[in-house]
């Protein structure tokens, strides 16, 4: 698989390295149930199509970039930036 | 079968070079340019090899990759074990034998396994050998010595291996003639192009027809440049050496590709000789798949008799390498096929008695020469029953079909069967390119052509190369390809024949199998292929997974075509794991890390560990003679009561810096970093969001806007990849944080033990060392030994302790002159072992022991790192979940024996009361915790452990059990357990009050 990284260009697979789903913090983690807190931490949806990840260029750049990747075909649509 | 060699013809084969070779121990001759199959064939062998399951005599089938069975030993010149003989190149002196079989290959006891086939259906071992249980592993023995194919060669043959990464535009798998015809294709557009071909020369089939084939060339297109009538080899020769003159086609030869990856990556594996391989990893925008079909056989009763072939090999053999596989042939299969056979084996000699041909679709009735002979019989309204023979082909037995009188059958004596079922697209590769399956045709950048593609003729083939090349680099869209079923004839399933009639030869699957599974509620290809082991063979189903399935769509009433083959995975062939290395073989697969003082510590005979993250530590350093735990007690003695050194360089360093670094680390770390002063430190714990250890290390404070936090070696690389997680995601709004991994930067020197202080003031240092000056966490610049140093005053072994992290380039200098000025102080150097009683002995936990992902900080006993008085911070709610819950929890306590050696780490914790034997179950019988840490501790002369035990804190002073393996021999692993007592105790053996540690 190749990943075009908006910094490095396009490289292989193997210098990066995937941190699933980009998911954001919970502001308030302390008004949660147990319940929702748990299936922050663990719970993913696992569904085929289109997904938006988070993917580490350890190897080149080591920023952090989000891509939208096609879970069961792995074309990559999108990498972008990480913006604060 | 008596096969035989021909007096002339053979393209592959050079007569002017004869090559003589063994096979069971008997010499024959052969020529260069042979194979082994083919060789033997010429020999007149009949029986190669035992079949997997019930031992039945095989012979060769096939041409190429999907025979089942032709797997061999090879002895000379190299020794490997499960080569495939119809792709194994012959060399002078070659020698091989069978497998699977014994004593010999003529005589097999195995064969008793047939006669007991009843019992051995598909599946048989989910319902025997179960019972009475305690025989389980007399049968696990047994079932093990019976199972595989092959035993492994002596070690010693040096295999050579090297890798070759490539790009190109369009990647084009096969030299057939459709191959031939992209290849063209994409040379004419002006784009790169790799041609792999799996054959010494280029042709595919072609290479098995006769040599004056022609073409029509007025169905071509013009610029393919085909001549009318001309021979397709001229054509095909004229062609590559038009492609073999463009500088942007790179043309490889025996060569096979096995993989298809996401983006254009495909794996090539080229076989450069015996032992010698070069991997290939290309990289490519498009593929033309050209590789051909595989010939599907027929089934009937003894259809694994050896004798029968396919009839694409009949003519493989015959034009490739002048053998004729038999002297008196019957050939079954749609009749314009077979006719040119006949043609071919009646002008070499061999009397083809009969044409069955029972498919719908009438052909052409050619007129067929013979050498004297008679003209074979065209025989339409019989089908094969059954082969007769006991060790090979004698006779064929064909019967009327059902429609028609069904008492009417015939005998037919000859030696040689050649059946054609049909074609089977090799459309693996398709399936390995993620998004599609074999079925539904092609993907964006694969594509088909040619036989894979369904075309049968040779202007189809070209045209369709021609087509399919130029479609994909125009871009356009993907041609319907067509794909023909054949409904499968085959007995019925019930009757006795079903038993001995087989769909997959390589594992023995018969058609009574599969009617079992079924029968038993197995019913789809996968579940098939699962339960009977159907294409699980080292031909990978070629054809019997095609096979399989149109079996089972017919038996459970479904339309021919409708259920289709498993997927195909890569590899496509064997790849030997050598050729995946490379040229990276030994320590270059896996460089170990060194620190400037490893040099010394292998030097001074230190014993070196592996130590994660690809380092290698000390161990321990023996002296000579003396035995491992006497080092080790040594160096404890040492740091415990003199002075100890060791090399920390390993442990992961950052720098944090910038405005928002504090606020940065007070969401990170449970601790609150607020009331940290400059110049002092404290333990950090980096927990996860599920409130378990990540890591553990210590927080220094620099200066207001600049931090220094500390990991353990191993795992360095995956807290750098968290804090860089948590900078650029988690709290991207904190824009002013700058994170440096500053671990190969600092090398660190720990001098640790009640006579450090003295040590490092002998050194001569500019830092004040008393204890008012320089108190315990607290972190001080200067120079040591002449060497600019920043000093840690933490202790990971629980004494007077002193961290010098200084330049790498003067790390090494600074270790020898610790080490020669603490010569008169009694210094030892101190390797993980020591340091890993040590920390046991004051109970500090270690990552990977006590943090095992499961405990939390309070069940270790580091409640007091974290501090809820502040804002949220990574795993804060997890935690405050854990301290609301009521179920008991794992708590870390000390355990104590009161002889003996240590207790084992890893062992299970029970309560006193239980006694092995006993009938107890239930409560008194359950694990209570388990052993994490144990040694034998050198201050207190006794064994001490570290233990994870449910309500630990409230057994204090109990006694309980721990449990010990009691060896049992190689091949049985523990034979059982028995019982040691152990007391309860607090987790801290010395220095309870941290005395010395703060001193």
């Amino acid at each position: 698989m190749r990943i075009n990284c908006p910094w490095c260009g396009e490289r292989a697979e193997t210098e990066f390295r995937s941190a699933g789903a980009a998911l954001d913090r919970p502001s308030a983690p302390t008004e949660l149930d147990g319940t929702q807190w748990a299936d922050h931490i663990y719970g993913r949806d696992n569904q085929p199509g289109l997904v938006r990840e988070l993917w580490w260029h350890w190897a080149g750049c080591r920023q952090w970039l989000l891509i939208d990747r096609d879970s069961v075909s792995h074309r990559i649509d999108r990498v972008d930036r990480v913006q604060p | 079968m008596s096969a035989w060699r021909l007096p002339a013809g053979g393209t592959a084969v050079d007569r002017s070079r004869p090559l003589r070779f063994s096979f069971e121990g008997r010499p024959y001759q052969a020529f260069e340019g042979d194979t082994l199959a083919s060789a033997l064939l010429g020999a007149g062998v009949d029986t190669i090899a035992r079949s997997f399951k019930y031992h039945r005599p095989r012979g060769i089938r096939a041409g190429g990759w999907d025979d089942p069975n032709a797997f061999v030993r090879l002895d000379a010149p190299v020794s490997e074990a499960n080569v495939l003989a119809t792709r194994l190149p012959l060399v002078e002196g070659l020698a091989a034998s069978a497998q699977h079989c014994w004593p010999s290959l003529a005589f097999d006891l195995g064969a008793w396994a047939g006669r007991l086939s009843a019992l051995l259906p598909a599946g048989f071992y989910y319902k025997t050998f179960k019972w009475p249980q305690r025989a389980w592993p007399f049968y696990e023995h047994l079932i093990r010595r019976a199972a595989g194919l092959g035993r492994l060669p002596d070690p010693g043959a040096q295999f050579q291996s090297s890798r070759q990464h490539h790009r190109a535009e369009v990647l084009v798998i096969g030299a057939g003639l459709a191959g031939a015809a992209a290849a063209l294709a994409v040379v004419r557009s002006r784009r790169s192009l790799v041609w792999v071909d799996d054959g010494d020369t280029p042709g595919g089939r072609l290479l098995d027809e006769p040599v004056a084939a022609g073409l029509i060339g007025h169905q071509l297109p013009g610029e393919i440049g085909a001549r009318e009538g001309e021979p397709a080899r001229d054509w095909l020769s004229r062609t590559v050496a038009e492609i073999d003159a463009c500088p942007q086609a790179t043309r490889l030869s025996r060569s096979m590709a096995f993989g298809l990856y996401e983006h254009g990556e495909a794996l090539v594996l080229e076989r450069q000789g015996l032992l010698q391989e070069r991997l290939w990893c290309l990289q490519v925008d498009r593929v033309v798949l050209a590789s051909g079909a595989c010939e599907l056989p027929l089934l009937f009763e003894n259809n694994d008799r050896p004798g029968v072939m396919l009839a694409g090999a009949v003519s493989h053999y015959l034009e490739r390498y002048g053998v004729a596989c038999g002297r008196r042939a019957v050939l079954v299969g749609p009749g314009a096929a077979m006719s040119g056979l006949a043609d071919s084996l009646s002008a070499a000699g061999v009397s083809v008695l009969d044409i069955v041909d029972n498919t719908t679709v009438p052909g052409p009735r050619q007129a067929v020469l013979q050498q004297g002979g008679s003209q074979p019989e065209w025989i339409r309204d019989l089908r094969v029953a059954r082969v007769l023979g006991r060790a090979k082909l004698e006779a064929v037995e064909l019967r009327g079909t059902d429609s028609d009188a069904a008492g009417r059958s015939r005998t037919i004596e000859c030696d040689l069967l050649a059946v054609h079922g049909g074609w089977s697209p090799a459309l693996q590769l398709l399936a390995h390119a993620p998004g599609t399956t074999a079925a539904d045709g092609a993907t964006d950048w694969v594509r088909p052509a040619g036989m894979a593609a369904g075309h049968l003729t040779a202007e189809q083939c070209l045209r369709s190369g021609w087509q399919v090349a130029r479609g994909l680099i125009n871009g356009s869209a993907a041609l319907h390809t067509c794909a023909s079923f054949r409904p499968v004839q085959s007995p019925a399933i019930e009757s006795a024949a079903a038993r001995r009639t087989f769909v997959d030869l390589a594992s023995d699957v018969t058609v009574f199998d599969i009617g079992l599974a079924v029968r038993e509620g197995y019913e789809s290809p996968d579940l098939l292929k699962r339960y009977t082991a159907l294409g699980m063979g080292p031909d990978q189903g070629r054809s019997a997974g095609p096979l399989g399935a149109s079996l089972l769509a017919h038996l459970r009433g479904l339309p021919p075509g409708s259920l289709a083959a498993t997927r195909a995975r890569p590899p496509l062939v064997p790849v030997a794991f050598a050729a995946i290395a490379g040229n990276q073989p030994g320590p270059l697969i896996r460089p170990w890390r060194e620190t400037p003082i490893t040099a010394w510590h292998k030097q001074a005979g230190a014993v070196m560990y592996e130590s994660g993250a690809n380092w290698r530590r000390p161990g321990y350093y023996p002296r000579p003679g003396e035995s491992m735990q006497e080092a080790i007690a040594r160096e404890c003695r040492a740091v415990r009561g003199a002075v100890g050194v060791y090399d920390s360089t390993p442990l992961g360093k950052f720098e944090i810096s910038g405005s928002d670094a504090e606020a940065f680390l007070e969401r990170l770390l449970p601790s609150r970093i607020s009331a940290l002063a400059s110049g002092r430190g404290r333990y950090a714990l980096l927990l996860r969001e599920d409130g378990r250890l990540l890591d553990d290390g210590v927080i220094v404070r620099l200066a207001q806007d600049r931090f220094w936090l500390t990991s353990t070696a191993g795992h360095a690389d995956a807290v750098e990849a968290w804090l860089e997680y948590a900078r650029q995601w988690l709290f991207r709004d904190l824009g002013r944080v700058m994170i440096a991994n500053v671990s190969s930067q600092w090398a660190a020197i720990v001098v640790c033990g009640p006579r450090s202080r003295e040590l490092i003031e002998s050194l001569g240092t500019d830092i004040a060392l008393a204890r008012e000056d320089f108190p315990f966490m607290a972190v001080r610049a200067g120079r040591v030994a002449g060497v600019s140093a920043r000093v840690f005053r933490g202790s990971l072994t629980g004494g007077l302790s002193y961290e010098l992290n200084v330049r790498p380039r003067d790390a090494q200098a600074l270790w020898l002159r610790v080490i020669e000025a603490g010569r008169a102080l009694g210094i030892e150097p101190v390797g993980s072992e020591a340091n890993h009683v040590l920390r046991v002995e004051k109970g500090f936990i270690s990552i990977g022991h006590e943090a095992d992902g499961i405990a939390n900080p309070d069940d270790l006993g580091l409640g007091w790192a974290i501090h809820l008085d502040k804002g949220d911070f990574v795993g804060r709610r997890s935690i405050l979940r854990d301290r609301a819950g009521a179920s008991a929890r794992p708590e870390l306590v000390g355990l104590e024996v009161d002889e003996g050696p240590p207790l084992e780490e890893g062992a299970q914790i029970v309560a006193a009361e239980l006694s092995l034997g006993s009938e107890q179950t239930g409560e008194a019988s359950r694990s209570l915790g388990f052993v994490t840490a144990s040694v034998a501790s050198p201050a207190l002369g006794r064994s001490i452990a570290l233990a994870l035990l449910e309500d630990g804190r409230a057994r204090l002073g109990q006694i309980v059990q721990a449990t010990v393996a009691v060896p049992g021999g190689p091949e049985r692993g523990h034979a059982g357990l028995r019982l040691r007592r152990a007391r309860v105790v607090a987790p801290v053996f010395v220095d309870p009050e941290g005395v010395r540690l703060r001193g």
